[in-house]
């Protein structure tokens, strides 16, 4: 019961980033957009991932990292952002798609192999540093929405993210890489 | 027996998962490739820009009403070079940059190489920049010879800026996102090059001393 209560605020949170005035809030600027937003949905899938004991298939496991990768790479691109901000459908599909990005991913990363989880790790984590490079020393506007003292601040706030992140994969790699009961 | 039959699970083969994974792989990298023009425009402003077609590309022959009223048209300014470029009076971001840079670079230029150059600042705002407010706008900026502050006739903007790779965008509390690049048009009546205006003034300075 405690955990469906859970469950249930947790599932609430896309529409409650999709209310209008918390929308403004987080659209106000492209870190709070981009970065903080995203992370709260991202997190916010991961936490009804844990929360539901839904069945997993590990032969499935490759496809939906494939399909959540896709996702956040589609997100990344800037037209994609402006376009969340020109019209509420394209906003309300980043929500729920970042979201459901976040629940594939902790269902199932866990079940591909230690040395599969570790390489998609490193590799999205440097992206995100790149990203965050290429987002901060640009001379010009990449997304139409925000100016571009608000494109390098959130360059400059991508980098550390992606670098904790690396720390992250790197700290918790002997840990992934050690074969599990189940021989993965 | 029905009655006796048990609930089945219906398990994914790995092929039925290898073919998942594939069609995902087909489809969204197809879905990103058309998105971004084949991998080439990843803003809204580069994506318009590449839909339009590759440069040198004739300019679309628009109909304009400039800041005195007189209805004209594109080809009437053959034979000069035209650095045309979209705005609106209301912008308080990058429309008074933008102006202002064309300002000291126009301003810059000799006699000589002014008698060339036409300089073409097309609004985007069709209620509320009005012939009036364009001629006050032109008197504001210097009010040069060479300078056109206009209207498209006939309200047709949109037609405007898809054939010139502009992207405009009003949203709905009356700010207007768009594209702020500068097209140079030679005097055969082509784009021959399209110029980023954050660049600084230097550079517009010696991209359009290389043309004039």
């Amino acid at each position: 019961m405690k955990n469906i209560c859970k469950l249930l605020i947790v599932a609430l949170l896309p529409a409650l980033l999709l209310l209008p005035r918390v929308d403004a809030v987080f659209s106000a600027t492209m870190p709070r957009k981009a970065l903080a937003e995203s992370l709260l949905l991202l997190l916010g899938g991961c936490a009804v991932s844990r929360l539901c004991p839904w069945r997993r298939w590990a032969a499935l496991a490759p496809s939906a990292v494939v399909a959540a990768t896709l996702l956040l790479l589609f997100w990344m691109i800037p037209r994609s952002i402006d376009f969340t901000q020109s019209y509420s459908s394209a906003n309300a599909l980043f929500v729920i798609s970042l979201f459901g990005t976040g629940l594939l991913l902790s269902h199932y990363l866990p079940l591909l192999p230690g040395v599969a989880r570790v390489a998609y790790a490193l590799y999205f984590s440097s992206m995100i540093v790149a990203l965050g490079l290429l987002y901060a020393c640009q001379s010009t506007l990449l997304c139409s929405a925000y100016t571009l003292e608000d494109q390098h601040a959130f360059g400059w706030m991508l980098v550390p993210v992606g670098l904790l992140a690396y720390l992250f994969v790197l700290v918790s790699m002997p840990r992934w890489l050690v074969p599990s009961a189940n021989g993965r | 027996m029905p009655g006796n039959r048990q609930p089945t699970t219906i398990v994914p083969t790995r092929f039925a998962a290898l073919l998942v994974c594939l069609l995902l792989l087909g489809g969204g990298g197809g879905v990103v490739y058309a998105w971004t023009w084949g991998f080439s425009a990843f803003t809204s402003y580069s994506y318009a820009l590449s839909k339009a077609g590759p440069l040198p590309r004739l300019a679309p022959d628009i109909s304009f009403v400039d800041q005195f009223g007189h209805e004209r048209q594109l080809a009437s300014l053959r034979g000069r070079h035209v650095l045309l470029h979209v705005f609106y009076g209301s912008c308080l971001t990058i429309c008074p940059i933008v102006i202002e840079e064309l300002r000291e670079v126009y301003s810059g230029l000799s006699a000589a190489q002014r008698s060339k150059l036409v300089i073409m600042s097309i609004s985007v705002d069709a209620l509320r920049d009005t012939t009036e407010r364009l001629l006050d706008l032109w008197r504001e900026e210097g009010a040069f010879a060479g300078w056109i502050m206009a209207q498209p006739a006939d309200n047709s903007i949109d037609r405007v800026t898809k054939e010139f790779g502009i992207w405009v965008f009003t949203k709905s509390d009356g700010t207007i996102n768009h594209s702020a690049d500068l097209f140079l048009i030679d005097p055969t009546g082509r784009i021959v090059r399209v110029i980023s205006p954050q660049s600084n003034n230097d550079r517009l300075r010696s991209d359009l001393e290389k043309y004039l």
